[in-house]
């Protein structure tokens, strides 16, 4: 039967997983280890073999480019019968809608979650598969990715919602997401693929910081929020370039923190929720 | 920041699909516990309980009793038809070897055929496994009295029931998308026979139309006779024969929504 609730971090499903669950997630794992898709990363939770961690990196040529954002997955008890529960942690602490089917509650609306409408889960998906489909509502236009949208309701607004896209990206999901503003208890093995991902796409960074630094302190507008929101690339490029330092001297220890349980982190997370968002105005 | 957009319009609908989702899965939960995946062995007059002033269905199970001496009703969740028509061609498949073993052989080559279609290797033979796992299971037992009981003992366990289920509802997709030419004409509306799939066959608690019902037994090399109990005035059920001019070794009663095995 279908679960109520999208949130993983407030499911309340008891119980162990059947035989076959278990082993049909060893098996999507193993699948993503052997022949990983790229710019995704997942592993299974230390303690818990129903809850994923998983990192999809942005990809080139999308306002996403770089970024890292992190989800969390909880398999029901009789996976792959039922499709997991899938939040997106990466949101400035509940304060950033990355896409218009993926809100500042971290809740993800795709139709094969139950969330939106249209084809269902299918057991024949996995967890790859799933993880695709998110990855692809990262798009070069996620503007359009609103329903009903076909086209703009006010000529600009799909450049406009990249630009501030690609601003947040770089400020909540680089450089936040690097010094771990939000607290997030983030697995080892992820945090390092972020560190190496980080070098490499060091120069895009600071390019984009770069070309677009003649907005700084200009205000951007989100289509899809009322608020302000100013432009900051000054202050990205001097997060970026410390960053760096860090991760070269290997002295890059943001996530040197004592590890949680993910109600805990929720409960942080609240209390961080100032500090986050200090640099937004609403 | 304030999620205006959001909260004025895609949440509040949001909101109120999921109230009604919650309240569906609900009484889906509360259905699933009262009924088992597959029931025993009852007479047809056992029918009349529900119907006891219901002077049309009263009629039409006196029709259906004096064709057929019992059923076995089938957990109403959306997978029915599955459930019910694998349980009834296995079980009638117990009784003869060589149509066992020829069964056996249409599986044990259908695994390729879907991994051919498209279908990811690695989740199709998770549930292929299972269902040859349980065809050897029932093929290894001397008597089909033994095999028959631990098709039953299966078949209520979910785990296993639910697997079979979904190898079937794959192996109907691929036969529909290997035959997309014939069954395009019985999908309405502007969906290609995949889009039909992904969206009405491959999901669980989908429920099964006629189309899912032809491409199920072209599928499994089976004919079945579907007896059609509803409301009409006739007051004889309507049977129908798939595919047609078949002889039928797999029975069905369908009232709206739900379908139960028959037994002559």
């Amino acid at each position: 039967m279908p679960r109520s609730g999208w949130d993983p971090t407030e499911d309340s499903e008891q119980g162990t997983l059947t035989a076959t669950a278990s082993s049909r997630i060893k098996r999507d794992l193993m699948t993503i280890f052997t022949d990983p898709p790229p710019g995704l990363f997942v592993v299974g939770d230390e303690l818990n073999l129903k809850i994923i961690h998983a990192i999809i990196v942005g990809v080139m040529d999308t306002p996403y480019e770089g970024g890292f954002f992190y989800f969390v997955l909880k398999c029901p008890n009789d996976y792959p019968i039922r499709p997991p529960k899938v939040k997106l942690m990466t949101t400035d602490a509940g304060n950033v809608r990355f896409n218009p089917n993926i809100y500042s509650s971290g809740k993800v609306c795709l139709s094969i979650l139950g969330t939106w409408n249209g084809p269902a889960w299918s057991p024949a998906q996995q967890l790859s598969s799933l993880l695709l489909s998110i990855q692809s509502l990262l798009n070069e236009k996620p503007y359009f990715n609103e329903p009903g949208l076909v086209q703009e309701q006010i000529p600009g607004d799909s450049k406009r919602y990249n630009e501030f896209i690609q601003h947040e990206t770089l400020r909540v999901s680089v450089c936040g997401m690097m010094e771990n503003q939000c607290r997030l208890s983030i697995p080892e093995q992820l945090k390092d693929i972020m560190g190496k991902t980080f070098l490499e796409f060091y120069d895009q960074y600071v390019e984009i910081a770069k070309n677009n630094m003649h907005l700084d302190g200009t205000e951007m507008i989100d289509p899809f929020n009322k608020g302000r929101h100013l432009c900051h690339y000054k202050n990205l490029l001097l997060r970026l370039e410390k960053i760096r330092a860090k991760v070269m001297g290997k002295t890059w220890n943001f996530f040197k923190e004592p590890s949680c349980t993910n109600v805990d982190l929720k409960e942080r997370q609240t209390n961080e929720e100032a500090k986050c968002s200090s640099t937004i105005a609403s | 920041m304030g999620d205006e957009f959001e909260s004025d319009t895609v949440v509040a609908s949001g909101n109120q699909d999921e109230l009604i989702m919650q309240q569906q899965r609900q009484i889906e939960r509360e259905i699933s516990e009262s009924t088992a995946l597959v029931g025993d062995l009852e007479p047809i007059a056992s029918l009349n309980n529900e119907y006891s002033n219901d002077v049309v269905y009263l009629e039409k199970i006196k029709d259906l009793a004096s064709k057929y001496k019992y059923m076995r009703r089938t957990r109403p969740d959306g997978n029915c038809f599955f459930r019910a028509f694998t349980y009834a061609k296995l079980e009638r498949l117990l009784d003869n070897k060589i149509d066992f073993a020829n069964f056996y052989k249409i599986v044990e080559g259908s695994k390729h055929a879907l991994v051919e279609l498209g279908f990811p290797q690695f989740t199709v033979e998770d549930f292929y496994d299972t269902f040859i796992d349980v065809l050897k299971r029932l093929g290894d037992i001397k008597t089909a009295t033994d095999a028959k009981k631990e098709l039953h003992t299966l078949f209520n366990e979910q785990g296993y029931s639910d697997y079979m289920v979904v190898y079937l509802r794959l192996l109907t997709s691929g036969q529909l998308q290997r035959d997309q030419d014939f069954y395009s004409c019985f999908i309405e509306g502007e969906r290609t026979v995949a889009d039909f799939c992904h969206q009405e066959v491959e999901p669980m608690y989908k429920e099964s139309d006629h189309i899912h019902i032809m491409a199920a037994c072209a599928a499994m090399n089976t004919g079945v006779r579907v007896v059609y109990m509803d409301r009409g005035t006739s007051k004889i059920n309507i049977e129908h024969d798939l595919p047609e001019g078949t002889q039928p070794s797999v029975h069905l009663l369908y009232r709206p929504g739900h379908y139960d095995i028959l037994y002559l």
